[in-house]
């Protein structure tokens, strides 16, 4: 299968932990596939975005694709497509 | 900013130093339906010398998604401008590094009457907090560092 590229943008601890704002996997279908590539990389991030009893992201992490916050159910099954640009965001803390 | 320049203050968020207070009031003022306001009200949030948890407090970092909270504040704009009697709302989010005191975000709403003033500017302070893709980093004067979530 052909592999397609995501753009994931990172903000607040994730862009510190990974010392870049944005960066591009290369993968194969969907959210849990990105979720993999992004721990093997920084394992860190998995004690952040991680929900290890219920084997998904936390509940407190929100899913932004193209600049829209996407709200489904069994989010980790998310399909991506080839040139997605996808965030995971920490809970808001405005000044 | 040349004197006497077209003033158009967009709500979004801005770097630190890109914008003052001043240049948000003035472009209240020059909207076209500001003859029918009474009253400008404003709130300004400023960085504090202790946290949540009472921990001293040296200064802070603000990081933005700003795409994602540029559409948020315009979404709180746009409905809270709905309200009867309001005549403009402007919600400036900064971002970057701040010391004590420095101010961190304006929301400026002008009403024909101050009561619908109060309401909506208290509404949109409230609602900011909650929806922008905005986030907060304490940096204590022990030298550790927090993100506040």
């Amino acid at each position: 299968m052909k592999k397609m590229k995501i753009e994931v943008l990172y903000f607040a601890e994730l862009k510190e932990i990974t010392k870049k704002d944005k960066q591009v996997f290369e993968i194969d279908k969907n959210l849990k596939d990105l979720v993999a590539n992004l721990f093997n990389e920084y394992p860190n991030l998995k004690n952040i975005l991680w929900d290890f009893k219920n084997k998904t992201l936390k509940s407190s992490i929100k899913i932004a694709l193209n600049d829209e916050i996407i709200t489904q159910n069994n989010i980790i099954t998310l399909a991506l497509k080839e040139g997605d640009s996808l965030a995971f965001l920490l809970p808001l803390s405005g000044g | 900013m040349a004197e006497g320049s077209n003033i158009n203050v967009e709500s979004r968020i801005y770097e630190k130093g890109e914008i003052d207070f001043s240049q948000i009031i003035k472009s209240i003022k020059s909207g076209s339906s500001i003859d029918d306001a009474g009253a400008i009200l404003t709130f300004t949030g400023i960085v504090r010398n202790s946290s949540h948890e009472g921990k001293s407090v040296e200064s802070i970092k603000i990081d933005a998604y700003d795409e994602l909270a540029n559409k948020s504040i315009q979404k709180i704009c746009t409905e809270l401008k709905e309200h009867q009697g309001i005549i403009d709302l402007k919600i400036i989010h900064l971002k970057g590094e701040f010391q004590l005191n420095e101010d961190l975000v304006y929301v400026v709403v002008a009403s024909a009457h101050r009561e619908e003033g109060f309401e909506v500017l208290r509404n949109a302070v409230e609602r900011y907090k909650k929806e922008i893709a905005v986030w907060k980093k304490e940096i204590f004067i022990d030298g550790k560092t927090e993100w506040v979530h």
